[in-house]
């Protein structure tokens, strides 16, 4: 049952979004502008209500699973999954904060940290080899700009 | 530098970067260039099983017996190609990304959920600026106005969303390494296999010419076009997409083989086929070469002489590529916690690096937790990732398509590339469907005699 | 079809050391930069 909420949660979210990008390209003037947009929602509707009424009818078939949603969340909030999701989230916060090199290394050590490792030359060298090799593919051979922050 | 110096060098950093991008699909799912996607599909389960020498050595064959092909072939009808490419106008170009969507249809799964995937793929493929310069789905975001690009979605739906996966195992082949491929021999096993494959080489190669050729299809459409074809026609079916080598060895070679037709395209037409193309372009015109009907007119010894330096770059790929494959297969000895952040790192900084634009990091993102959400819920990813690439192409095509024959419909089906096309796409996005009822009934007719 | 006189220009333009070096050179390069996660051709070539 928990599996099958989740996945109407998911529905609902792309239909949330179909319907607003529906709405949005209907202030275009042109047909040929809108027309695939209006193709695809409509298949879209079409398909979110035959898979949503196959979960709304599971979910009342398994009414009486032991599954809990908000128990299968609270678990996977302490999975690894959830810690990495999260450091990503930080990570990309940061890097315009903090400037992409130093965000860098502190989400090496960090990410190391946290996966247990305990080697020094991984929490120490590694990051800093890393980088190198950063700055010369990246600044120094493709002349690419690197995202920039209040640091390095 | 001579011009041939420069060309040549370029030339090759394509070639190789091409191949390369085959071995970050095979090894950490991360296809280097749309046109790797389809190689991830089962070049990547079979590094899981620990056959990694086999799959690099099979995508390093299929990129080098692709690339030969394609240029002999260019070599002898260079000058002809141009009447082919002509007959492909907007409705074929519109039938040719429609029917590398039917590869939709053959995921294994269910079709429902494959579909929704798909159509939310399309959906976000045709954000951006209209064909007439308007903007549509940017939601206000004037970075989205050239719409959502391919690296950031590829990074986002295949490279980080796995390492949320790996994070759970020690390696990328799972807790130990004692049943992975150590010795050369597996890579020559995977060599072997693509010679073994005649039918699936030989198909792959046309395929990836033809469709090579057309401008704005390229290696993407060509691989998948080619991979759909390998699943249809091959007897196990059911393994595509869980290490099938057939699969890999269609897409890779379709993948080198569109180099050649992408090749002659633009020395033929001055028409770039993808992004490479068209710096590579660029790179003639610098040195006083312009692509075109006049390059071949004026200049047909250094067409050839370019030509000729990609056929001796298919052969020195296979040296090449075997030193590096060597140390390439080693990565499956390396921790998961030392991949994990070194993969972010680059996937999230080759994002931004298209463009410049931060959005491009945090969309990466947005595409990995999209990816961590379709997965635990059993939604096909490359089902979105397909209708991300062909979004925009479709889109264009569409719109060309409706504005030529506005309100004259059906006289495109006079054309008969496009009508051709038309039934073989319906066929193919219902075979499956069909192929299921009939092996259903099969199984009961067989129960019921049985009993 | 097959244009005698400009292939053989062609051949001579290209079976020279310089030309092998450059092919060798931009493959290995090619090879390192395609496979950095990220870093396409195309940004290679550019």
């Amino acid at each position: 049952m928990a599996t099958e909420i989740k996945n109407l949660l998911f529905l609902f979210a792309i239909g949330a979004f179909t319907v607003y990008y529906y709405l949005d390209v209907q202030a275009l003037p042109e047909p040929e502008e809108r027309i695939l947009v209006e193709v695809i929602s409509g298949g879209l509707f079409i398909l979110i209500g035959i898979r949503g009424s196959w979960s709304i009818y599971k979910i009342i078939r398994l009414r009486n699973d032991e599954t809990s949603f908000l128990q299968d969340i609270l678990t996977w909030l302490k999975n690894k999954q959830a810690m990495l999701l999260l450091s990503f989230i930080l990570y990309v916060i940061f890097i315009p904060i903090l400037g992409f090199f130093t965000s860098t290394v502190l989400f090496f050590i960090g990410i190391n940290y946290y996966l247990k490792s305990r080697k020094w030359w991984e929490m120490t060298i590694l990051p800093v080899v890393v980088i190198s090799l950063i700055y010369f593919i990246f600044v120094f051979f493709l002349q690419v700009n690197i995202p920039t922050g209040l640091l390095i | 530098m001579q011009p041939l110096d420069a060309i040549m060098f370029l030339s090759g950093m394509f070639t190789g970067s091409v191949y390369a991008g085959g071995i970050t699909a095979v090894m950490l799912n991360i296809p280097g260039s749309p046109g790797a996607v389809a190689t991830t599909l089962d070049g990547y389960p079979m590094t899981k099983q620990g056959r990694q020498n086999e799959a690099l050595g099979a995508g390093l064959m299929s990129s080098v017996i692709g690339c030969l092909a394609s240029y002999l072939v260019v070599f002898f009808i260079i000058q002809s190609m141009g009447n082919f490419v002509l007959l492909f106008q907007a409705p074929e170009m519109l039938m040719l990304a429609v029917f590398a969507l039917s590869i939709i249809s053959m995921i294994k799964g269910n079709l429902s959920k494959s579909l929704i995937a798909g159509f939310l793929g399309l959906l976000l493929g045709s954000i951006g600026a209209t064909a007439y310069g308007r903007e549509r789905g940017t939601f206000g975001q004037i970075e989205l106005y050239e719409g959502i690009q391919i690296v950031p979605a590829l990074m986002g739906l295949l490279a980080i969303s796995e390492l949320f996966y790996l994070v759970q195992q020690k390696f990328i082949v799972g807790d130990n390494t004692t049943h992975i491929q150590r010795s050369f021999k597996d890579f020559v096993k995977g060599c072997m296999l693509v010679i073994k494959q005649k039918i699936n080489t030989i198909r792959s190669i046309i395929i990836g010419i033809f469709i090579g050729v057309l401008p704005a299809a390229g290696a993407t459409v060509a691989s998948l076009v080619s991979y759909s074809q390998a699943q249809t026609f091959s007897k196990n079916k059911e393994n595509f997409g869980k290490g099938e080598d057939s699969g890999l060895i269609a897409a890779e070679t379709a993948n080198s083989s569109s180099e050649g037709g992408g090749m002659a395209t633009m020395l033929t037409f001055g028409i770039p086929g993808g992004s490479a193309t068209a710096v590579l372009m660029a790179a003639f015109m610098i040195h006083g070469l312009t692509p075109g009907p006049y390059l071949i007119r004026d200049h047909m010894d250094m067409t050839y002489a370019v030509i000729i330096g990609n056929i001796i770059q298919a052969f020195l790929l296979l040296f090449i590529g075997f030193i590096f494959v060597w140390y390439f297969s080693k990565l499956v000895l390396a921790p998961a916690r030392l991949i994990i952040p070194i993969v972010a790192i680059f996937s999230l900084l080759g994002a931004f690096s298209v463009r410049g634009i931060y959005l491009d990091v945090v969309l990466t993102l947005g595409f990995a937790v999209l990816a961590l959400v379709m997965r635990k819920l059993d939604y096909p990813l490359i089902a979105v990732l397909l209708g991300l690439i062909l979004g925009a192409t479709i889109d264009g095509e569409m719109t060309r398509t409706l504005l030529i024959y506005e309100g004259q419909y059906l006289s495109l089906l006079e054309r008969p590339i496009f009508t051709t096309m038309f039934i073989i796409t319906i066929i193919l996005f219902t075979l499956p469907w069909v192929q299921k009822r009939w092996a259903k009934r099969k199984q009961k007719r067989n129960e019921g005699g049985v009993s | 079809m097959i244009d005698v006189p400009a292939l053989m220009d062609g051949l001579q333009i290209v079976f020279s050391w310089q030309v092998l070096l450059f092919i060798i050179l931009g493959l290995v390069v090619g090879v390192i930069l395609g496979a950095v996660p990220g870093v396409s051709g195309a940004l290679g070539i550019a």
